[in-house]
């Protein structure tokens, strides 16, 4: 069905608009030889592109760059220092030791690293060109993660610099194993993608599928980390995020380790984690820092409070609407009461809630963070208790709405945190349309799209749906640590275990 | 990382596959169905139990002689192209017959008990529609299904502890003298239609990877189902009288409203709807068999989605239709069950069939040597 709908829409897309030979998204020009002339050309109304005139050795040399990318202090130190201290007529190749030569025959290169923060040296007499890597631009400080936050454990997270992020990697894996590669992705922003996996452990099958498929995305440019996810995920019309993101260092070292692959893009902090599973949404890395006793119950609570922020509206809607017979005496007549001056059915009176819930929420997410508390205090209060007065709800339904809210919140991953709120709508239509039955149908739906989910071609539902038994030692049950011996069976990884099993 | 690859069933596949081809909407009827030998029924199931091990074990022989073929397929090899167009006309309409039989079933107890107000209109196309999503995912997103439709329902078990508290074992007690052989074979007739669906396993055959195994795994399929049946006809026997069991046509509507829990009443309204997973496994699996005898019929056994709709379109037409109660009752009630049995006898044929084209192209082959 999802494919004859992407058919007709690329068909009516194709058609309206013009087509890809006329107006072609990647531009595959010929290669142009590198002259001053074209440098300039190309350099034409960018007002930051800063040309300047030397002569060094006798020799007049124009220096090109882009001031917004380029440091005058990285400049002085990489460029102007080092020529200045030359003695004789030492060649400048050799003088700037950074420096490389630049090929003549592919103008777009030399352009592409210009505006990456290369500076050029292009010798007028010998028709040579030099070229130095000078980007320095200021970057955010590593932080703690904001939106992953734990008590304890590692408090640095990934930063928007691929550079450093990269960095707060390998400064917690030093081995060769870890392989990284990188490519050069977005038609109009030549954004820089790393590919991260450890040779010896990441199936070798998931590892080209992704290198696959970050090869084969063409799109204009990545502005964040999420869009470039959705490119790589098996379902891209599924509600549920089917691949890891995550900014928190510790638990990108841990997929690593694990066997997964790591994506990661420049200009965005968080880092996708191949292939991932639904129950993975729940958990935090926190679950191992925690004793197994506590780390189990939480992942009980965050699992159960799924099913009950997902159900707990619906079911008050299907039993007033339809089955109020399953209530006991005193429970039903405190929900008459409770309704009785309540003009709308009970859907219409749960939709208007949630409603209220979630603008009140993405209001207290725009705003600044004092106003937005204040917002999320004074709307919860101010707003539910004169609603109540006001008859337009009960305050057993502001109690249910307040607490399933509370529950679609508990899962770390932010994106399951948003499937789980929209998921909820459904079971509340379907609750009003047909009740219990009606839930119950949706709820099967649910499940069978659940299950039909893969990441990376593995099962979505694992541990649910075992790859292997030692799976349920890091389940909704987390086992104590000595019972972790091996990688999960989603990875598929080359090693099983993760340590030995067989000394003495 | 099974996407493309033809074997796709694990065991465990294979085992819930089977358990669920067995129950479905049938079990809440069962004891009534059973209900020609009274407090014997336990022992019926047994029977079928042992009966269709039997069978499964002879069925089984005719798949392994072809194991990369569908049942589809086999006839075709065995008794020619034209003979085996009428098989799988014969067999999808059956498979057809089936679906409606099982979804009508389901939504008139869900119409009668948990929405009075409504038609069956609206809740069997919701219901027809997650049939269509779950066979669209092939044959292991059915067995996927028919995994959590076990362990999402299974636990409803607890609920008999109500019937058990108060129970009359002294029910339990074998009255073989009380039933003459024509109550047994009533009852055997009447109840088979539970046990029929184990035979659609020649059907999914050459998707299981250990085929070696696979009579194992299903004979675990069948028992599991069969241990779940006497689980529900001994709460029957122990809790309703002689009475009870010969006139209540849903006895597991009644074991429900014997629980008592001090927050929830009328606990059969969240268990008949809960209940939808089963019908939905087992009415997957006979959609599927329906779509593959259209994929048979008219694109040469290659997946076309188109024929999913068609088949679910027919099988809502079977149900919503105009069709006479006469004729329903006819159809669902009585030839269904002869419709299984052919089916379930059709391998045995084909079976014998294969064995006597292979001896006589032996004797040719020696023949023609000879000379």
């Amino acid at each position: 069905m999802t494919e004859l709908l992407w058919k007709w829409f690329r068909n009516r897309i194709l058609n309206t608009t013009t087509t890809p030979q006329q107006n072609p998204t990647k531009e595959v020009p010929n290669k142009e030889n590198v002259t001053l002339e074209s440098i300039k050309t190309k350099l034409k109304d960018i007002d930051d592109a800063q040309q300047k005139e030397l002569t060094i050795n006798g020799e007049k040399v124009v220096l090109i760059y882009i001031s917004a990318l380029v440091q005058t202090g990285t400049l002085q130190d990489l460029i102007f220092t080092p020529l200045n201290q030359m003695e004789g007529k030492l060649p400048p190749e050799h003088v700037l030791k950074n420096s490389s030569i630049a090929d003549l025959q592919d103008l777009q290169v030399l352009i592409n690293d210009i505006m990456s923060g290369y500076t050029v040296l292009y010798f007028l007499e010998r028709e040579f060109v030099l070229k130095v890597n000078t980007y320095s631009v200021n970057e955010r400080s590593i932080t703690a993660p904001e939106s992953e936050t734990t008590v304890l454990g590692p408090q640095d997270s990934l930063t928007e610099a691929i550079n450093t992020s990269l960095s707060l990697i390998k400064r917690r894996i030093r081995s060769a194993n870890l392989k990284t590669k990188i490519f050069q992705m977005g038609t109009e922003t030549n954004d820089t993608v790393a590919v991260l996996y450890m040779d010896h452990i990441a199936n070798e099958e998931n590892v080209q599928r992704v290198l696959h498929r970050v090869k084969n995305i063409e799109y204009q440019g990545f502005v964040g980390m999420p869009i470039f996810k959705q490119m790589l995920e098996d379902k891209p019309f599924s509600p549920f995020p089917q691949h890891g993101i995550s900014v928190r260092t510790d638990y990108t070292t841990e997929a690593l380790l694990d066997g997964r692959v790591i994506v990661m893009v420049d200009g965005s902090p968080e880092a996708a984690i191949l292939p991932a599973t639904f129950f993975e949404m729940f958990t935090t890395t926190e679950d191992f820092y925690n004793r197994w006793t506590t780390a189990s119950l939480l992942r009980v609570i965050r699992l159960g409070g799924f099913l009950v922020s997902i159900l707990l509206t619906s079911t008050y809607v299907s039993v007033l609407t339809y089955h109020p017979e399953m209530l006991p005496p005193t429970l039903l007549l405190m929900l008459s009461e409770s309704r009785t001056q309540v003009p709308f059915p009970p859907v219409l009176e749960v939709l208007i809630i949630e409603m209220v819930i979630e603008i009140l929420r993405e209001a207290g997410a725009r705003m600044p963070t004092k106003i937005g508390q204040t917002i999320g205090i004074v709307g919860g209060i101010v707003i539910g208790t004169a609603a109540v007065e006001a008859g337009l709800s009960s305050n057993v339904l502001i109690v249910l709405v307040a607490v399933s809210a509370l529950l679609s919140f508990l899962p770390p991953n932010y994106l399951m945190s948003n499937a789980i709120r929209l998921v909820r709508y459904g079971f509340i239509i379907a609750g009003g349309l047909l009740g219990m039955y009606g839930q119950i149908i949706f709820f099967a739906w649910l499940m069978n799209h659940l299950s039909n989910l893969t990441s990376l071609g593995s099962p979505y539902m694992t541990p649910f749906i075992p790859r292997q038994w030692t799976d349920l030692f890091n389940s909704v049950f987390r086992a104590p640590i000595n019972f972790i011996v091996t990688r999960s069976g989603m990875s598929r990884a080359k090693k099983q275990l993760t340590r030995p099993l067989d000394e003495e | 990382m099974d996407t493309g690859k033809f074997k796709k069933l694990n065991k465990y596949h294979v085992i819930f596959l089977v358990h669920c081809s067995l129950s479905g909407i049938a079990l809440f009827s069962l004891p009534y169905y059973l209900r020609h030998v009274g407090y014997n029924m336990w022992m019926v199931l047994l029977i079928y139990g042992v009966l269709s091990s039997l069978l499964l074990k002879v069925i089984l022989q005719l798949s392994k002689q072809f194991p990369n073929d569908t049942f589809y397929v086999i006839m075709e090899k065995v008794v020619g192209k034209y003979v085996s167009k009428l098989l799988h006309v014969f067999i999808l309409s059956y498979a057809i017959v089936q679906v409606s039989n099982i979804g009508k079933s389901y939504v008139r107890i869900v119409q009668s008990v948990t929405l009075p107000d409504f038609t069956i209109t609206f809740p069997a196309l919701t219901l027809f529609l997650v049939m269509i999503s779950i066979v669209n995912g092939g044959i292991k997103s059915i067995a996927r299904f028919c995994i959590l439709s076990f362990f999402l329902t299974v636990w409803m078990g607890y609920y008999s502890n109500w019937a058990f508290s108060d129970a009359n074992v002294h029910h339990l007690y074998p009255r073989l003298h009380e039933y003459h052989m024509i109550d047994w074979l009533n009852g055997l007739f009447e109840g088979s239609q539970i046990m029929l669906g184990f035979v659609l396993i020649v059907f999914f055959y050459p998707y299981i990877i250990d085929q070696k195994k696979a009579f194992k795994h299903a004979a675990i399929g069948i028992w599991s189902g069969i241990g779940i049946m006497i689980l529900i006809c001994i709460a029957s026997i122990v809790y309703f009288s002689i009475w009870q069991i010969e006139h209540l046509l849903y006895p597991l509507l009644n074991l429900f409203q014997a629980v008592e829990l001090s927050n929830v009443e009328r606990i059969e309204t969240m268990g008949i709807s809960l209940y939808a997973f089963l019908v939905l496994s087992k009415a997957s699996l006979y959609l599927w068999v329906a779509k593959k005898g259209l994929d048979a019929l008219f694109s040469k056994h290659k997946n076309r989605t188109r024929h999913l709709f068609i088949v679910n379109g027919i099988s809502v037409l079977l149900v919503l239709g105009p069709i006479p109660l006469i004729y329903q009752t006819f159809l669902y009630e009585k030839w269904v069950i002869y419709w299984g049995y052919a089916v379930i006898l059709l391998p045995l044929f084909l079976l014998i069939i294969n064995h006597w084209k292979k001896r006589k192209k032996g004797n040719d082959g020696k023949e023609a040597s000879a000379s």
